[in-house]
């Protein structure tokens, strides 16, 4: 004969199957359980069928559809971005001249020496623009509050200023010419290719940190990223910045740019090992999904230990996120063909 | 009898608020916003889908509709519900327009998905664990797609009956209703498995 109350407590039984029992309820549910036998056998039936629905080996996608969707996303989301650059410079542009082989001390060593020094803000010399006589074109500006500088002809003097306040960045134009603004002694904005080296170094200087912000700093890593992308052969000194945001950076949308700007490099053991450690250690999943992807195209590369032992490891982690772990164990089982 | 609570954790590693800078970020135009959370709850959603259509092709052809439709639909989201109860709702609508569509009965299709979970068919454990996998499988698809759809979000995706609830655009009572009556019909069809059942789950 049925209890009278079964009805009440198989809703109870599978409210705590699916966690949302209130606290106060258990005790009365167990009791009732306790003193009835036949409320107690249907309970134990939903358990049973619960535990029965975990299905041990769920299904995963595909490698392409996930390759073929996410390039359809990129391309969708891109249709939204902002305005790029006019094509033609602002009103206010101050030619600067030619300073040739005046320029001393790249901030791309700069930015070396600051990571050898642990930290410190060191910078390096830069020589100031020549002053010289004003060009013609600034006497027609009465009062010269902003500057745009084509990074070919002219640097600002970035010495004694290790951060850059209200760094800002314009999508690259049509010629692929991005800008970069900042606040020194005047608003500058600097135009140039992100493979032009005034602009390259002003990059690596930024995602060094220079950039006050988070937000800057993983824009500046972006921007460096699509020039590795265009082909052009990434220095010791990029890798070593890039290793060592993805190590410290305490923002993870800026660990994650930064992986992504690693992952495109050439295989080298100084990428494989900055991947491997955020796929041990970093707390944030985006970043170790982004690592593992790297670590699987290195790995065919490089057929190293320590890269198969990573992927091995997380493969075989349970508590890892599920994209993570495919990708690690589609990996392994492509090597191992 | 004491039952233990068993809510599975949820499949992904939810943070609420990196997902809405996701969103924010395709707002923008950047695509980086719609990647991230498309390698967060790619294979949340596909197999969402999988269980409720039981076809691994319809299965990523809706989960591609479902980003897809996150991007053309972001200024519609207004933040009530998380960012993953958001995916789910836009994968329920998905789904459920499938099965309208579709003149095949789910049942069919889940069986043949069954068939690609295989294991080593020496083995007598894995075939017992395939036979009540079968059995799961085909009991799952004998739920009405209400019921299925709110049973799956809560048991494979982890979702509390409030999320399950705005994924669904349903109350938590009609959550708690249809979970239980699913719960019910699943009990009375698997405890008909005999004897791969009994011995699978003493």
């Amino acid at each position: 004969m049925e209890c009278r109350d079964a009805v009440e407590i198989r809703e109870a039984a599978v409210l705590r199957l699916a966690g949302e029992l209130p606290a106060r309820d258990g005790a009365w549910l167990d009791a009732h359980l306790a003193a009835c036998r036949a409320c107690a056998e249907d309970a134990a039936r939903l358990s049973r069928v619960w535990d029965a629905l975990d299905d041990g080996a769920p299904t995963v996608p595909s490698r392409p559809f996930l390759e073929e969707t996410e390039a359809r996303l990129v391309a969708e989301t891109a249709r939204r971005s902002v305005p790029p650059l006019p094509s033609a410079p602002p009103a206010n542009v101050v030619s600067f001249r030619p300073r040739g082989e005046r320029l001393v001390g790249s901030l791309l060593r700069a930015a070396a020496v600051l990571l050898a020094a642990g930290g410190g803000f060191v910078l390096a010399r830069m020589t100031a623009p020549a002053e010289g006589p004003a060009p013609q074109v600034a006497d027609r500006i009465p009062v010269a509050s902003q500057r745009t500088l084509d990074v070919s002809r002219a640097l600002p003097d970035l010495s004694n200023r290790p951060r850059l306040a209200n760094v800002a960045f314009s999508p690259a134009d049509a010629s692929g010419r991005v800008g970069v603004s900042f606040d020194a002694t005047t608003r500058y904005t600097v135009v140039g290719r992100p493979d032009q080296k005034g602009i390259a170094d002003l990059l690596v200087y930024l995602m060094s940190g220079a950039a006050e912000t988070e937000g800057a700093r993983g824009k500046a890593i972006e921007l460096v990223s699509q020039h590795l992308r265009a082909g052009a052969a990434a220095s010791p000194e990029v890798v070593a910045v890039l290793a060592e945001t993805l190590r410290n950076d305490r923002n993870p949308g800026v660990r994650k740019k930064a992986v992504e700007a690693l992952v495109k490099l050439p295989p080298s053991e100084a990428a494989r090992d900055a991947l491997i450690l955020a796929l041990r250690t970093d707390e944030n999943p985006a970043v170790r999904i982004v690592a593992v992807e790297g670590l699987a195209r290195i790995a065919v590369a490089l057929r190293d230990g320590a890269t198969l032992d990573a992927l091995r490891t997380k493969a075989a982690d349970e508590k890892e996120n599920d994209y993570v772990r495919v990708q690690a164990a589609q990996a392994l089982s492509k090597l191992e063909l | 009898m004491l039952m233990a609570s068993a809510r599975r954790e949820p499949e992904e590693h939810v943070d609420a608020d990196e997902d809405r800078g996701f969103l924010l970020m395709v707002r923008r135009g950047e695509p980086e916003g719609a990647t991230e959370l498309f390698r967060k709850y790619s294979v949340a959603v596909f197999r969402y889908a999988d269980r409720m259509l039981g076809n691994r092709s319809e299965a990523e052809e809706v989960a591609q509709e479902v980003f897809l439709k996150m991007i053309a639909r972001v200024e519609q989201y207004d933040g009530r519900a998380s960012v993953a109860s958001w995916l789910f709702a836009i994968a329920a609508n998905a789904s459920r327009d499938r099965l309208r569509r579709s003149a095949r009965r789910s049942a069919v299709s889940l069986e043949a998905v069954a068939e690609v979970a295989t294991d080593d068919p020496l083995a007598d454990e894995a075939l017992a664990v395939r036979e009540r996998r079968d059995l799961v499988r085909k009991a799952l698809a004998a739920l009405s797609p209400d019921q299925r759809e709110a049973l799956v979000l809560a048991r494979y995706h982890g979702l509390p009956y409030a999320e399950v609830a705005k994924a669904l655009a349903i109350s938590e009572g009609a959550v708690k209703t249809r979970i239980f009556r699913a719960m019910e019909k699943l009990r009375d069809v698997v405890s008909q498995g005999g004897p791969t059942w009994n011995a699978v789950t003493p």
